[in-house]
């Protein structure tokens, strides 16, 4: 993981405690295209993925303070937030419709996407996707039916129609190559 | 310890599966608890969720970038300039708090709650502002267009009545069924000559005329039509000619336009009443 690591993210952390605002801008441009790919991949609704990303960098900037580098990096945890609120707004669809998505719809993750600007952001989409095109197929679907789609492992063993136990091995087998790949081990 | 390793010291048969679930937050609230369990008996294994949490985290660089919309970060920067900030990274001792301390936090809470609502709301406002600006500009040109185009007609009918009036005349004569009565000045007006055109069933008159004089403003032509020989002539209408000659009218009764055998022309007073009475000066027949 530490191929990934960049240092002045704390210092951005640190200046948007004391109030700058060019810092949350600079988090802004770095992240926030990520962030909202990733609502839009979970909410299917851009509507939704702005409000997201609006809010979740609000909620950076109020906690700036609080966050923790020692615990997860800064891209982690923007990611992880964004993550959590697309979960919040799914789960609050699916208690209002009552109905659970097919998972059918697995998520496609592309690795041939156009390069971004950032030139830090293209290099970690070329590690996480290389990472992520090793993973069999098998495992690979389970992890996106959980990640992107919040589902549970009993859900994702009633949506594929596999026994739980088969689930919960291809996740665990399928995290533990991905945390290889990604260096964190 | 390594995540896969084997030992005689494993804490739970499937503690790696529910590592792996907690990660990814879908793990049973029974399973949650086992796993809490496990981690209270284990803390170091708390390394191995972050790992994991880190992993997962990275997940989100793999997806197609989508763009951004556009005044996104104007809102951002607008709800932080709006929003309280917390500045402060140590978590406070525990302290017994002085109730209108709680109802101070209580109400920071629901400002800064209510400042992020605001912020979202005004960016959805400004967004469904600016569709609305663009919509009534749009809406604007158009009207601005369509005006600037009829104050040009208008501009150039005034600037060549004579063309204007002539492709009137043009237009009438085109008709197979137009009505063309050769006008003679009589009287005074004897050296003036002219033409009345009409068309049946049609609501308008053209007259074309020479050296009809313009009428001081308090006279005017009128025209009367004769039906037939026995009929009595019928007032159709009043005008001042103009410079050019050329003059159109509206005739107040459709009889006017049925094939009179005769018209005739007079000068009159503004003021007399719509009866045959002032002199000739120009008379016609079919």
């Amino acid at each position: 993981m530490v191929k990934l690591q960049t240092k002045d993210e704390t210092e951005l952390i640190s200046r948007m405690v004391q109030g700058d605002q060019a810092a949350l801008s600079q988090l802004y441009d770095r992240y926030a295209r990520v962030m909202y790919s990733l609502a839009f991949k979970m909410l299917g609704s851009a509507e939704e993925a702005e409000e997201v990303v609006l809010d979740v960098f609000a909620k950076a900037w109020r906690t700036a303070a609080r966050y923790d580098a020692s615990r997860s990096r800064v891209d982690s945890w923007l990611f992880l937030m964004t993550r959590s609120r697309s979960l919040d707004r799914l789960r609050q669809r699916q208690r209002q419709s009552k109905v659970v998505e097919a998972a059918t719809n697995t998520a496609q993750v592309s690795s041939s996407d156009l390069p971004d600007d950032a030139l830090l952001i293209t290099e970690r989409r070329t590690i996480v996707a290389e990472a992520l095109a090793e993973l069999p197929e098998e495992q690979r679907i389970v992890i996106e039916l959980a990640y992107y789609k919040g589902f549970s492992q009993s859900e994702i063993a009633k949506q594929t129609g596999l026994a739980l136990g088969t689930v919960k091995t291809r996740i665990r087998l399928g995290l533990r190559k991905l945390k290889q790949a990604l260096g964190s081990d | 310890m390594p995540f896969d390793s084997l030992s005689t010291s494993d804490p739970h048969p499937d503690w790696h599966d529910l590592l792996a679930g907690y990660a990814l937050g879908n793990l049973s609230p029974e399973e949650q608890a086992t796993l809490q369990q496990i981690l209270t008996d284990q803390p170091e294994l708390q390394a191995e969720v972050q790992a994991y949490e880190e992993t997962l985290a990275l997940v989100p660089y793999a997806l197609a970038p989508q763009p951004l919309p556009p005044g996104l970060e104007d809102a951002l920067i607008t709800a932080a300039q709006t929003a309280p900030k917390s500045h402060s990274s140590q978590r406070r001792p525990q302290t017994r708090q002085h109730p209108r301390q709680r109802w101070y936090q209580w109400a920071t809470a629901a400002a800064v709650l209510i400042a992020t609502i605001v912020g979202t709301d005004n960016y959805r406002l400004r967004q469904q502002q600016t569709r609305l600006q663009t919509q009534i500009q749009t809406t604007q040109n158009k009207l601005k267009t369509s005006e600037q185009e009829l104050a040009q007609a208008q501009a150039d009918a005034e600037a060549n009545p004579a063309e204007n009036s002539f492709e009137q005349v043009i237009d009438i004569l085109r008709q197979p069924n137009a009505l063309v009565y050769s006008l003679q000045g009589t009287g005074d007006a004897a050296t003036s000559s002219g033409s009345l055109l009409t068309l049946p069933n049609h609501s308008e008159v053209q007259l074309v005329s020479h050296n009809l004089p313009v009428l001081p403003a308090d006279k005017v032509y009128r025209l009367w039509s004769v039906a037939t020989e026995q009929d009595s002539p019928m007032f159709c209408g009043q005008f001042n000619n103009t410079e050019v000659g050329n003059v159109q009218w509206t005739v107040p009764d459709a009889l006017c336009n049925a094939k009179p055998v005769k018209v005739i022309i007079t000068i009159d007073a503004v003021i007399d009443p719509p009866v045959p009475k002032g002199p000739a000066v120009l008379t016609g027949n079919i």
